[in-house]
């Protein structure tokens, strides 16, 4: 079942044998959940583990990686069998480190991948490594009843791919004898000196007709379309009062379409040259255009009388006590942070970011020590890279025999990097970079410190948004590297994530998840942020759901949640000791969240 | 050949290379535009193919692109937004822009003006050649290893600034950077040269009333582009600086993964960029279209046998357009962050150029009414301009309504909108004035059987690719996105994408017709009659065999405006502007002639030529 949705792409092609075969398969899909008895994991195979291996693949890795596909990032199935599982586990934590220790595969697959870095996951723990490892193993663990549906769905999509294109090539055929045949009579009329073709009559008349089938075919569109449109039931408070608008500016805009189009198609036709017909030389006419200036202008006027009032509304400031959250982007994922029991969002700086350690930067003085443990470390590696540099070199050149191909030219591009400086001159500047931060984080504690502030201490990180229904709720939006926009096309939301550049966006959503799936009649239905700002490679992958729900489910939910940076031990307690747990202690959490 | 400038002789290198001559010029300047968008229009079937069918292998894709960007048949994510990020650029500025006003403004502003050639023929001879580099630098950036720029055609920072933020950003941004900064040069030169040849060279009798719309629209157009290209010059070297030298105008606490971590950089507004590249950004649409309103007012008067409804109201729309479009840049950045009050504003601004430019339409349809239509290939192009703007226009409400905006920003729905009002509508006046000015050009006319089969093909699919994305956008299914596995609720899109990949791709064969007809025509169409449209304007009184100065003696005076079609008392259906009005020749001399334009215009054109065949000899060009 893994090579499933591979297969029946294959199968698209394939002519008679196609359907007896799906069927088989099918059919086959029923019994087996299953699909592996061993894994090369180590873990005993259970339904439990390739499920949160499931949930934690959606949640970290399927903005790059699909199964069976090459995404931005290589198709994870048998991912297992073509590397070290220790490798693996190395590779997924922490890729940089894996590359940076000279890793030749983790080079081979950065260069391979065009240079794109994966991202860190510095907090998983090694059996949510393998949880997901036996996922891509497996495939997916759906209910046989959706599979067999979905082959059929698949093989009618096949065969209306098919059909359209053979409709497509005879309708390419049918155009090339057109063109020959009224090349014929070209010929033809060229030769008796009259026009054959009342070419002026023709082409007025086809005027008429693109009119006539061209509005058809847009009505018809819009009669199997408007299910899908975001023009009626929003789910937020201010949602309401767009539809309505978009619906007037609808009506406006459809009523001057068909009338100008209308006009200008039938002038078209109606006005063809005739014989003996001369035209009406009819130069001006100041008040017919005075009318036509003023009335759009009128129109527009109550365009832009609503827009204002609406857009003002939708930008008030929010009333004092609006609950808020901070939702962070970074290329391509988003995190949520919760306020935690204070109600009150504590700092967070760039500065303070690690990826192993502190992924939204929050300022607490624990993690700033950390970090900066962290990028003392950081400093000693580069230099010592940097002054490993001729060894390197060396090594790579004695290396060189044997090689052919890729790998002869990864090797090369190696040598050529150390050898023009670049590498060098890279480590200079991560040095610099390095030490520039050293010097703000001390900055920063040094002091009344007033960035390290209590109200970080019980904010709490999540993968997923939970939302209270008919509550205001201010998005405080933070990116980490370039621009995104937060997408919430339900709720009619969006606003752009600018790096450096606070933005928020304050809504109230009236409907719960619940409710939504009732309206659509559809069980599965989730809301999400999406990223709608370009953002690289894998800007179409990125999303986080959102859960709108009662305020005892809302409860409920936060009462599971663990402040991140809360520490277990003693609040004083030696810095080293407590930091070695807290690395991997708080942010378990939030792995837990995406598998619930 | 009688040319009374022909004291030296051409060798095939100043003929046909480093030619001076506004002609040649114009003919350069379109062939390289139509190079580049058949270019452009092929990445955006390569593109769509991608869209139409995700989990499909076209082996043809890993034959020409190899393992790097096409793996397995499938392009490459990056390389995906590569295409997306190329195809905009060129069909925006290489096309639309070189190619379409740079094209016509060359052609017919000395010729329509009565000028015997630019008032810098050597700055316009660099202006091409600067466009001609900027294009080989930017196509050489499908060539390097990073790929090509792909952080979209607006390519904002800090995703263009970074090296390291997408592959796209690398070697292949410097060099889309370099491209545009050719490239404006060669946009300033040619505008400069445009302004000053329309305001001091117009032969005697051509006051500014009394030019045809065309010129008019060339003349604001090279306005605009002479006040807004430079801001994006100024934000484009800005951005250079980012990237090569670690300043920090738009990058500001980042923290980059892939093991670079936190930058240096501080105090950058990435929101400024925006708003250098959108202060050229929103002109650019109007630079893209005002030409192509140009044609189509010249092109509808003479095949409907009408003058243009309301010469005058036309002419202030267009100055209205102008001056507005450099106040509205802002809608583009309505959810960027940007305070919100900004936002007020521009929404005003954006719907009231609403009004100039429903004025043109409505004027378009009292022009047509009443009129003796003759489908030529050229009118059918216009109409079918006049049918794009208004579709196109219309969904511009939706989007310059900033409370709207909030859901359609970045979505299909901006897709459609621009594509139809600038992309399709601007397209469609190229095509209408290469097809009307082609007997001008090449001496020889299209075949226009073959013309009505690329109108009606061109047409009924652009509408069959962009009408839908409006329903997608109102879907909410965002641009740019390689493909729509993210949310369960774009899977019913899928069928569509099909259907529009397969109408883009019909229109792209339709191109095909086209192109064999045009590079045919060149060598073996009929030969055109000197009028053969029976048009008013000046161009039509030059020779039909090229000449140096265009005219061979004297330069026609004009008598009258260029829009006496129909009149009651003629026979003729047509008077073209250098007859004069034998029955009442002195009323026509009460219109004030600019001055400039009559009398001081003789030295100009004296030390102009002087001038001409200086630099020439300078290069080496002329001499035998």
């Amino acid at each position: 079942m893994k090579n499933f949705s591979s297969k029946s792409m294959r199968l698209q092609f394939l002519k008679t044998s196609a359907f007896a075969f799906l069927l088989v398969l099918s059919s086959l899909q029923g019994f087996a959940a299953l699909k592996i008895e061993t894994s090369a994991t180590g873990l005993p195979v259970s339904e439990e583990t390739i499920k949160s291996g499931e949930a934690l693949f959606k949640s970290k890795c399927q903005s790059c990686h699909q199964l069976n596909r090459r995404s931005t990032g290589p198709a994870l199935t048998g991912v297992t069998e073509r590397r070290e599982m220790d490798w693996l586990i190395q590779w997924i934590r922490n890729n940089n480190e894996l590359r940076q220790s000279g890793d030749a595969d983790a080079i081979a697959i950065y260069n391979e991948y065009n240079g794109t870095a994966m991202n860190v996951f510095a907090d998983l723990s090694d059996d949510q490594i393998k949880s997901i490892l036996m996922y891509t193993e497996n495939g997916p663990l759906a209910a046989p009843v959706v599979e067999s549906g979905g082959v059929e769905q698949k093989l009618d999509e096949g065969l209306f791919n098919k059909t359209n294109w053979v409709l497509f090539w005879l309708s390419i055929l049918v155009f090339v004898v057109i063109i020959l045949i009224i090349k014929t009579i070209d010929i033809v009329g060229k030769l008796t000196g009259k026009e054959v073709i009342p070419w002026n009559n023709i082409n007025a008349g086809l005027m008429l007709a693109f009119l006539i089938v061209g509005m058809i075919a847009g009505l018809y569109e819009l009669s199997i379309h408007s299910k899908y449109l975001l023009l009626s039931n929003a789910s937020s408070a201010h949602g309401g009062e767009l539809d309505r608008m978009m619906k007037i500016t609808f009506i406006i805009t459809g009523f001057v379409f068909f009338v100008t189009q209308i006009v200008l198609f039938t002038f078209a036709f109606k006005y063809r040259a005739k014989k003996g017909v001369k035209a009406l030389h009819y130069p001006h006419n100041d008040r017919l255009e005075i009318i036509w200036t003023a009335i759009p202008a009128v129109v527009l006027t109550i365009l832009v009388l609503g827009g204002l009032k609406a857009w003002t509304h939708i930008n008030e400031k929010p009333a004092e006590g609006t609950a808020q959250i901070e939702v962070f982007a970074q290329q391509f994922a988003w995190q949520v942070r919760y306020p935690g029991a204070d109600g009150k969002l504590g700092n967070s700086s760039h500065n303070l970011i690690s990826e192993k350690s502190n992924p939204l930067g929050v300022a607490v003085t624990y993690k700033a020590q950390e970090i900066l443990t962290e990028l003392e470390a950081d400093l000693k590696y580069y230099e010592e890279a940097k002054a490993g540099l001729p060894e390197k070199l060396g090594d790579l050149k004695s290396t060189l025999g044997g090689r052919v191909g890729k790998d002869l030219k990864n090797h090369l591009k190696l040598i050529e990097e150390i050898e023009s400086g670049k590498e060098a001159s890279f480590y200079d500047l991560q040095l610099r970079r390095r030490n520039t931060q050293i010097k703000r984080i001390k900055l920063s504690l040094s002091g009344d410190a007033p960035l390290y502030t209590a109200a970080a201490n019980d904010d709490i990180i999540s993968d997923e948004i939970h939302l209270v229904v008919n509550e205001p709720i201010t998005f405080k939006l933070r990116s980490r590297d370039v621009i995104h926009s937060a997408l919430m096309k339900e709720f009619r939301a969006q606003m752009n994530v600018v790096p450096g550049i606070p933005t928020q966006f304050t809504f109230t959503p009236i409907t719960t998840t619940k409710g939504r799936r009732d309206e659509l009649k559809n069980p599965e239905f989730d809301y999400h942020v999406i990223c709608n700002k370009i953002c690289g490679n894998s800007h179409f992958n990125m999303k986080i759901k959102i859960v709108v729900e009662t305020q005892a489910e809302y409860d409920k939910w936060m009462a599971d949640q663990k402040a991140t940076f809360a520490r277990e031990e003693a609040e004083e307690a030696p810095a080293e000791a407590p930091a070695e747990e807290n690395t991997t202690e708080p942010t378990e959490n939030s792995g837990e969240v995406a598998m619930n | 050949m009688s040319n009374d400038h022909g004291h030296h002789k051409e060798t095939f290198i100043s003929k046909y290379v480093f030619s001076m001559d506004h002609k040649m010029i114009s003919k350069q300047f379109l062939i390289t535009g139509i190079i580049m968008g058949v270019m452009g229009v092929a990445m955006s079937i390569l593109f769509r193919l991608q869209l139409a069918w995700p989990d499909t292998s076209f082996p043809i894709l890993n034959w020409l692109f190899g393992d790097q960007w096409a793996p397995e048949g499938r392009l490459d994510s990056g390389f995906y937004m590569g295409l997306v990020t190329i195809h905009g650029t060129i069909m925006v500025f290489y096309v639309l822009t070189a190619g379409l006003s740079g094209t016509f403004s060359n052609l017919l502003i000395p010729l329509q003006v009565g000028a015997r050639d630019m008032a810098s023929p050597f700055m316009n001879m660099l202006s091409y050649w600067f466009f001609f580099l900027s294009s080989v630098v930017l196509m050489s950036s499908m060539f390097v290893s990073t790929g090509p720029a792909s952080g979209g055609w607006t390519i904002y920072p800090p995703l263009s600034a970074l090296a390291k933020a997408m592959p796209g950003s690398g070697l292949g941004m410097t060099l889309w950077l370099i491209a545009i900064i050719l490239f404006i040069v060669s946009a300033l030169l040619g505008g400069i040269n445009y302004i000053t040849t329309v305001l001091n060279m117009r032969t005697k009798g051509m006051s500014m009333n009394r030019m045809p719309l065309t010129i008019w629209a060339f003349l604001l157009t090279a306005i605009l582009g002479l006040l807004s290209f430079p801001v994006l010059l100024g934000g484009g070297l800005l951005l250079m600086f980012d990237r090569l030298a670690g300043t920090s105008f738009y990058l500001s606490d980042i923290f980059l993964g892939g093991g670079i971590g936190a930058l240096e950089q501080s105090g950058g507004s990435p929101i400024l960029f925006q708003h250098l590249f959108w202060f050229l950004g929103h002109p650019e649409v109007y630079i893209i279209i005002m030409p192509a309103l140009g044609i189509t007012s010249e092109v509808i008067a003479v095949n409907s046998r009408k003058p243009i409804f309301g010469y005058t109201a036309m002419v202030i729309s267009l100055i209205g357009i102008a001056v507005l479009s450099f106040l509205v840049w802002g809608h583009h950045m309505f959810i960027t962050g940007m305070n919100p009050f900004l936002g007020t504003v521009f929404l005003i601004m954006t719907l009231i150029i609403a009004v100039p430019s429903a004025v043109k339409t409505f004027n378009y349809l009292a022009t047509l009414w009443k009129g003796s239509i003759r489908f030529t290939n050229g009118m059918m192009f216009a109409i079918g301009l006049v049918s794009f703007f208004i579709t196109g226009g219309l969904t511009g409400l939706f989007l310059g309504n900033a409370a709207l905006d909030i859901s359609l920003h970045d979505t299909y729905f901006v897709v459609a909108h621009f594509h139809l009002v600038m992309g399709s509508s601007a397209i469609f006046g190229m095509m209408a004035g290469i097809y009307h000015w082609f007997p001008r050009m090449f001496g020889r006319t299209m075949n226009k059987t073959l013309g009505y089969i690329h109108f009606w093909l061109t047409f009924i699919s652009a509408y069959m690719v962009f009408f839908p994305m409006h329903f997608q956008g109102l879907a909410g299914v965002p641009r740019r996105y390689y493909t729509f596995d993210i949310l369960p609720e774009f899977a019913p899109w899928l069928d569509v994408n099909v259907f529009i990949t397969m109408a883009a791709i019909l229109g792209g064969v339709a191109q095909i017709i086209f192109l064999w007809n045009f590079f045919s025509s060149i060598f073996a169409g009929e030969k055109s009659s000197q009028n053969p449209w029976g048009a008013n304007t000046l161009e039509w009184t030059s020779p039909v065999e090229h000449i140096h100065g265009n005219w061979p003696g004297e330069i026609p005076t004009v008598y009258r405006w260029p829009y006496d079609y129909s009149l009651p008392d003629m026979d003729e259906d047509f008077v073209p502007q250098n007859v004069p009005d034998e029955g009442s020749s002195e009323e026509i001399h009460v219109t004030p002639v600019n001055p400039v334009s009559s009398d001081a215009k003789k030295e100009p054109e004296e030390s102009n030529v002087m001038f001409f065949t200086m630099v020439k000899n300078w290069f080496g060009l002329g001499r035998a």
